[in-house]
């Protein structure tokens, strides 16, 4: 596509390229002859954006951005897998306990046996490896997002917004050619090389960063948060140990005040990133609040994955400047169109971040608080938002012998298990499946299992979670509202 | 960025704060230790002596009064060590005492086949025998027989042929129960004990590196306390993991029908820990006051449903659970909403970690 000459009187040109009719017509001019000769305004605006913004979203922008990133993401993959391993998590979290919770659909997904899953690590941080050097990069980085994305799938009480962010991360590397810069496979092909990208695919990986900051901060529009300081004031008095700021943290106007900073922070800073003016102090401000929360809570290494993603939200040659390299310049081509299957790679996008905006905002299709329901809670970026505790009572009844157990799941799950069990009505329906399907094996068909679910949901009195006369052995988990779930009580 | 610097400014604006947190957390720590566990633990090794005692004197001349006195010793000895069950973290772990304290309930069988094969009774018989064949229950067993009879329990003493051999035993198990609790004590009292490193929490203590590790250990304390009173002590007896099958042999001190008492010391270590004892102080119920006063108040008249509970059971125990079982119950249902209150509610007020995993969050 030629780029439009430019117009020779700025005053009359018009002010979106293309055939658009100047908006006030000069006078003197001929009034048209009517409204239907001319063209709609909005359908022409339209018109003149598609070809601008197809033009935009091929632009080309400097790889070092995206380069950086894949080797950040990589080494923190990397360092992350170890240390899991040797936090004994492995064994801790997938392969010591009998029973594991699954997502729907995903049951089938079990542990490789034997030493298959300490390999399977293995795989994860070679593949990490790969993925910072550039090697083999496409095969590493797709094989790399499905064995973490299968080592979430083992056991959903493990749920964690920075894993599903990896996940989520490592598709969209996988589908980007981060390894043309920066890479042993451009070292070793120079046909890969390139010093820049298509600017949307740059933007998907912006725009991810940005989604997970912005519905982490609209999570935090709400009364909890903004007004009761509600969890920080919890948590922070647990810190009160901390050496120089410890006596403060109890201080409630301290959880206030970091309540509307934190709101304010996770709504705003993709946009002070993105602003040259206010760049250098958002960046301070993100190293700040992910080292802070990074000190105050147990978050491993979720400061450091938004830390680095963050940085995709600086100008994308920061890399080059950093390292005192020649500046990237824009290349001289024509405005580009968007090939085919650059469009192709445009709708999956499309299709990928409108799920990405419907999956946090699903909660709204369903009643009740989704800090107390958890429905629609995951997969959300509903991130440190809640302080939860809850304990659960399982009372069995086998109706044709009048027999009755009552099982406390603590004894039989690990505590991780057990503790996220006991807040997530989804997860404690499912163990009573499991337990009724346990007695079945054991020659005790058709029990019938009770919850006595109680939780406390920021410090308010413990309140009943599920409704204790509905025998979730006999329910199904459904698409819409759990019926059986009781409402948070005011 | 504006809220953000108003955040920011706000906080600087917070001024100093007007109390320290660390110095209450740290003067409920000095309390509980002086006032709690350090009075609990010199009783239990005090009564465990004066059983001792009481035992070689019945094993000297066997009468019913000897007898009566040992069996009162032994209630006695056994109040302290059920308070401190509030507080079974540290050395009772480390040093490994607890099951030859406490091993229940209690197996008759094993402690007569102890008897018969211990062919000369001595300071180390008792060490060389299984946790079933000593410690509480066992002389509970001993000292009270299987019949409710204190005529037939005093006659297995004064049987010629194996009444002291029998007597002995008991002697030995219960200067092995000294020793036992003296050793405890001075895994906690002593110098370098534990009960030092909870006071000096956050202030150089290798055990409690912040004051915030030693609340957590209390707060599980007594959270663990009420669960094994509502899960084990009463939930096993009334039959929750048999499919309700009702079993009076696995009552708490079924030989000697202490069990009520057993679970109102248990209440008491744990209500001594929450609420403080003695003059000048006071235990966790300073910290949750100060957060929530109203949460406060929920506890402290759950400690007194509680124990009015208790106090109210059918009794005997062992009786009840068959003979009125709602009863037991509803005593039970009592204690779980304490533990309830406990477990969720002042677990969330003061910032506790449930011994959970170290895993990640969000």
């Amino acid at each position: 596509m030629k780029p439009s000459p430019a117009p020779r009187d700025t005053a009359c040109a018009p002010r979106l390229r293309g055939s658009t009719p100047p908006l006030d017509p000069a006078p003197g001019s001929p009034e048209p002859a009517s409204s239907a000769e001319r063209a709609p305004p909005l359908r022409q605006v339209l018109q003149d954006i598609k070809p601008r913004l197809a033009a935009a979203l091929v632009a080309p922008v400097d790889i070092a951005s995206l380069a950086a990133f894949r080797v950040l993401f990589g080494v923190m993959m990397m360092a992350g897998a170890l240390r899991f391993w040797a936090r004994g998590w492995i064994a801790d979290v997938y392969l010591r306990p009998p029973f594991h919770f699954t997502y729907p659909g995903f049951s089938w997904v079990r542990p490789w046996p034997g030493d298959g899953l300490y390999l399977h690590f293995l795989a994860i941080v070679a593949l990490s490896a790969c993925v910072a050097l550039g090697l083999c990069y496409r095969l590493a980085a797709a094989l790399l997002f499905l064995a973490f994305t299968y080592v979430e799938l083992l056991e959903k009480a493990a749920y964690l917004n920075h894993y599903y962010l990896i996940s989520v991360l490592a598709l969209l590397l996988a589908l980007l050619p981060a390894h043309g810069a920066a890479s042993l496979d451009a070292r070793r092909d120079p046909s890969l090389r390139r010093a820049s990208i298509p600017a949307y695919q740059l933007g998907a990986l912006r725009l991810q960063v940005a989604l997970v900051y912005v519905f982490a901060g609209v999570a935090k529009l709400n009364g909890d948060w903004l007004v009761r300081a509600l969890p920080l004031k919890i948590w922070l008095r647990a810190h009160t140990d901390l050496p120089l700021v410890g006596p403060w943290l109890a201080d409630v106007r301290v959880a206030h005040a970091m309540s509307l900073a934190g709101a304010a922070f996770d709504l705003t800073i993709p946009l002070w990133l993105l602003w040259s003016r206010t760049r250098v102090v958002a960046l301070v401000c993100v190293f700040g609040f992910h080292a802070i929360t990074g000190l105050l809570f147990p978050l491993g290494v979720f400061p450091w994955i938004m830390t680095a993603s963050a940085l995709l939200l600086l100008p994308a040659s920061w890399p080059r400047r950093l390292l005192g390299r020649a500046p990237w310049r824009r290349p001289a081509a024509p405005r580009a169109r968007p090939t085919k299957g650059q469009r192709l790679a445009l709708a999956a996008l499309a299709l990928h971040f409108t799920i990405q905006l419907a999956a946090p905002l699903r909660h709204h299709l369903y009643p009740g608080d989704v800090a107390w329901t958890e429905e629609g809670g995951r997969f959300a970026w509903r991130v440190m938002l809640v302080e939860k505790v809850g304990a659960v009572t399982y009372r069995v009844r086998d109706p044709a012998t009048g027999r009755r157990w009552r099982i406390d799941p603590e004894d039989r799950l690990t505590e991780q298990q057990a503790r996220e069990m006991a807040v997530q009505p989804d997860m404690i329906r499912e163990y009573a499946r499991h337990l009724a399907d346990e007695f079945a094996a054991r020659g005790v068909p058709d029990v019938a299992v009770y919850a006595d679910a109680f939780v406390t949901l920021h410090g308010e009195p413990a309140a009943r979670l599920i409704d204790p006369d509905v025998d979730l052995a006999r329910v199904d988990e459904p698409l819409g509202a759990r019926p059986w779930v009781l409402p948070r009580p005011r | 960025m504006a809220a953000l610097a108003v955040g920011l400014a706000l906080s600087l604006r917070c001024g100093a704060p007007t109390e320290d947190p660390e110095a209450a957390r740290r003067a409920v720590f000095e309390h509980v230790g002086a006032e709690v566990i350090k009075p609990t633990l010199e009783a239990f090794v005090r009564e465990a002596g004066a059983l001792a005692s009481t035992t070689e004197a019945l094993c000297a001349a066997p009468d019913a009064a000897r007898l009566e006195a040992a069996q009162e010793a032994w209630r006695v000895a056994r109040a302290p060590w059920s308070r401190s069950e509030a507080f079974a973290f540290g050395p009772v772990k480390e040093i490994g005492v607890k099951n030859g304290i406490d091993f229940w309930p209690a197996r008759p069988d094993n402690v007569e086949t102890a008897i018969t094969l211990a062919v000369e009774i001595n300071a180390g018989t008792a060490d060389s025998v299984g946790a079933s064949a000593k410690g509480l229950p066992a002389m509970e067993y001993l000292l009270f027989g299987e019949g409710y009879d204190d005529a037939l329990a005093l006659a297995a003493f004064t049987d010629v042929d194996a009444g002291a051999h029998r007597c002995a035993y008991l002697t030995a198990l219960a200067r092995d129960l000294e020793v036992r609790a003296t050793a405890l004590a001075d895994a906690w009292l002593g110098d370098g004990g534990h009960l030092g490193a909870l006071q000096a929490a956050g202030a150089g203590s290798e055990l409690y590196p912040t004051t915030q590790d030693a609340l957590d250990e209390l707060v599980n304390g007594i959270v663990g306390d009420v669960t094994v009173m509502v899960e084990i002590k009463l939930g096993k007896p009334l039959g929750d993991a048999s499919g309700g099958i009702i079993d009076p042999g696995l009552v708490e001190s079924r030989f000697s029908d202490n069990a009520l008492a057993d679970l109102r010391e248990d209440l008491v270590g744990a209500a001594a820990i929450y609420l403080g004892a003695g003059d000048g102080g006071e235990g966790l119920t300073a910290l949750v006051r100060a957060v929530d006063p109203a949460l406060d108040a929920r506890v402290r008249a759950g400690f007194i449903d509680a124990a009015a509970a208790i106090d109210g059971a059918p009794r005997p125990l062992r009786l009840a659970i068959e003979s009125d079982g709602a009863g037991v119950t509803a005593l039970q249902g009592e204690l779980d909403a304490l533990r309830r209150l406990l477990k969720l509610e002042v677990v969330s007020a003061l910032g506790v970690t449930l011994t959970l995993t170290d895993n990640d969050g969000d």
